[in-house]
């Protein structure tokens, strides 16, 4: 009974996600489109010459770093109100859910172009710092590093919200209270009881976090700038500019590896169903 | 067995009015015809001003497939024998992948007869395996309100924004964007270099590269750079500005620069399938002067068709085709991988 109910699933998986892989991955080893995959002689040439380029490297570590600092940055904005969430009975909590929602509600592109007319050298922030004479003239706030960490963290935020919300909810206030009854201050309980429990909701938070931002295409593009390229602009470039499907699809299959493998951690190690078992 | 409904014979007799004794019966068997547009006013264009026409003279409806070339092609080259589509509006590129692999059909002005009034070079350029129905001239843009005097000549361009002259205001298109190798061959060339020479133009973009505000992605990020007022000054595609001009941009302005303007060309090719007779009815239609008028004057991207009358308010806008130029399409493709190279490694640091 529990397999079929995983069928239709499995099914878009196979058809949506584990074929088109499959392609891809055989479009890099040197396959070509409109035959059967695996059908030519099997070549590990792009990969060799997509990880022979000091570009290829550069765009990669930047993919992760971050990737990494987005992650960081939304458990860190993410984890105040998870635990008001969590732990208030306000009349508020319903407003704040709403507000911590209208990421996705928004959508990525109208929130790009939002960041671009807050950041922007005529934006709203520029146009602020100049009115109260803190700059003389526009300062640089777009088109960079902290711009794209800016875009992606807002973008992510509700996918570190909720599981950081959903394991607050599901520890036994009992046991923070046992604490603060034996005489530990608000911050020890906090530090030595909350925060290690919640830690896989953090961490689950983390990983879908850090993986989003390994493949976001349109923050980097719109809010980066020449020298902060991501993996999936690279890709993009690849099949478009330089019409070369095999090292787009290589590359393709090397971001599909990083997100296999830190999926593969996260059910190693943060998987609720090992722990208990 | 395949029907014919009163709409279809209705509309197909209409075609065969309009199309002197063409087969018109043999198009109404058909029911719908697949084409590409790229997205926006493109597609609407293509939707209000094409597909009526060609369903006037045809009586067959045109299914529109928006998206962009690299994925239309795949699309092409991965079902050959039954391919999706029957007419694609392809890159520059990718319409000579397409002719390589045996995909698409030659045109001939026995199968396009609009073809006789298109000059050739919109359509040799792929051996008459696809023809462009209008083309892009590169120029720069200006704010007329900041820069009174605007550059004349690709060199003064370069010059002027190297020195600083316009300021962190400037904005060039990004090696992401499609044309951005045409575009450095094309200040190479202007510069004295060549394909094979393009030292003029890399050591041009690095002086001017520190007062780029940002090097787009693509042209609608250009116009949202320009409508927003980030950059002042900058290169691209002239139907492009005369819209927003026309759209109430005022302090803008746009001008092509000498010694010429690059092209951008958008080849239409036949697919090679049981639907080509129509396909190049499509063809022929993209290139009727009729829809093309309307077609340039939402768009404002000039039709190649010589019978094609510009309204009096824009004709002096439009660039004879003698001025426009592109490279070898062949030698492009070959040396775009150390184009994209380069710029990774020269332009993004």
């Amino acid at each position: 009974m529990n397999t079929m109910l995983a069928a239709p699933i499995t099914t878009l998986m196979v058809i949506g996600y584990v074929l088109p892989s499959l392609l891809m991955l055989s479009i890099s080893l040197g396959g070509a489109i409109g035959s059967w995959p695996f059908a030519a002689t099997l070549s590990f040439g792009k990969y060799i010459e997509v990880f022979s380029s000091s570009y290829t490297w550069r765009v990669l570590v930047f993919t992760l770093i971050v990737s990494v600092a987005v992650a960081v940055v939304n458990a860190l904005l993410a984890y105040p109100m998870a635990l008001y969430l969590a732990r208030s009975r306000s009349k508020w909590t319903g407003t704040v859910f709403l507000i911590a929602f209208t990421p996705l509600a928004v959508g990525m592109n109208m929130m790009t172009m939002g960041w671009l007319i807050m950041l922007g050298k005529n934006g709203v922030i520029n146009y602020a710092l100049q009115a109260l004479s803190l700059t003389s003239g526009p300062v640089p706030l777009v088109y960079g590093l902290i711009a794209v960490v800016i875009g992606l963290a807002h973008i992510s935020f509700t996918f570190m919200l909720l599981p950081i919300e959903s394991v607050l909810r599901s520890i036994d206030p009992a046991i923070e209270r046992a604490s603060r009854s034996l005489g530990a201050p608000p911050w020890r309980t906090f530090l030595t009881i909350t925060l290690p429990l919640s830690f896989e909701g953090v961490a689950a938070g983390m990983l879908i976090v850090f993986m989003q931002s390994c493949g976001a295409f349109v923050i980097p593009l719109l809010l980066g700038g020449s020298s902060t390229v991501m993996l999936p602009v690279a890709i993009w470039e690849q099949m478009t500019v330089a019409n070369d499907r095999a090292a787009g699809a290589a590359l393709a299959t090397v971001l599909a590896v990083i997100a296999l493998f830190i999926l593969a951690i996260q059910l190693r190690y943060f998987n609720p169903r090992r722990s208990t078992q | 067995m395949n029907s014919i409904s009163r709409r279809a014979f209705v509309g197909g007799v209409a075609g065969a009015t309009f199309l002197s004794g063409r087969s018109s019966l043999v198009f109404a068997q058909e029911k719908t015809i697949t084409v590409t547009s790229l997205g926006g006013r493109w597609e609407q264009s293509i939707r209000t001003h094409f597909a009526p026409l060609f369903k006037k003279r045809t009586g067959v409806d045109v299914k529109v497939v928006s998206g962009g070339p690299a994925q239309w092609t795949a699309q092409i080259e991965s079902q050959p024998s039954k391919p999706p589509l029957d007419a694609v509006d392809n890159s520059e590129l990718l319409a000579l992948s397409l002719i390589d692999k045996g995909l698409v059909l030659k045109l001939t002005p026995e199968l396009v007869p609009n073809l006789r009034d298109v000059p050739a070079q919109f359509y040799e350029p792929w051996d008459s395996f696809g023809v462009s129905y209008q083309y892009g001239a590169s120029g720069i843009f200006y704010d007329k309100t900041k820069i009174k005097q605007a550059p004349q000549s690709w060199p003064e361009f370069l010059e002027r924004a190297g020195k600083g002259e316009f300021g962190r205001n400037v904005t060039l298109p990004d090696i992401s964007y499609p044309w951005t190798p045409e575009l450095v061959w094309h200040l190479a060339a202007s510069l004295g270099g060549s394909l094979d020479n393009l030292e003029p133009a890399f050591n041009a973009l690095k002086r001017v590269r520190p007062y780029v505000t940002k090097f787009w992605g693509t042209a609608i990020e250009a116009e949202r750079l320009i409508l927003s007022r980030e950059a002042e000054i900058g290169w691209l595609w002239d139907g492009r500005v005369y819209a927003m001009m026309d759209a109430g941009a005022r302090y803008l302005d746009f001008t092509r620069l000498k010694p010429n303007s690059l092209f951008s060309l958008v080849p239409a090719q036949v697919v090679k399938g049981s639907n080509s007779k129509l396909a190049y009815e499509w063809i022929n239609t993209l290139l009727d002067p009729e829809p093309l008028l309307e077609y340039y004057k939402m768009i404002q991207y000039t039709p190649v068709n010589r019978k094609v009358v510009f309204p009096q308010a824009t004709a002096a806008r439009v660039m004879p085709a003698s001025e426009g130029t592109i490279p070898s399409l062949r030698d492009l493709a070959r040396v775009t991988p150390s184009i994209i190279a380069r710029w990774n490694a020269e332009i993004r640091i």
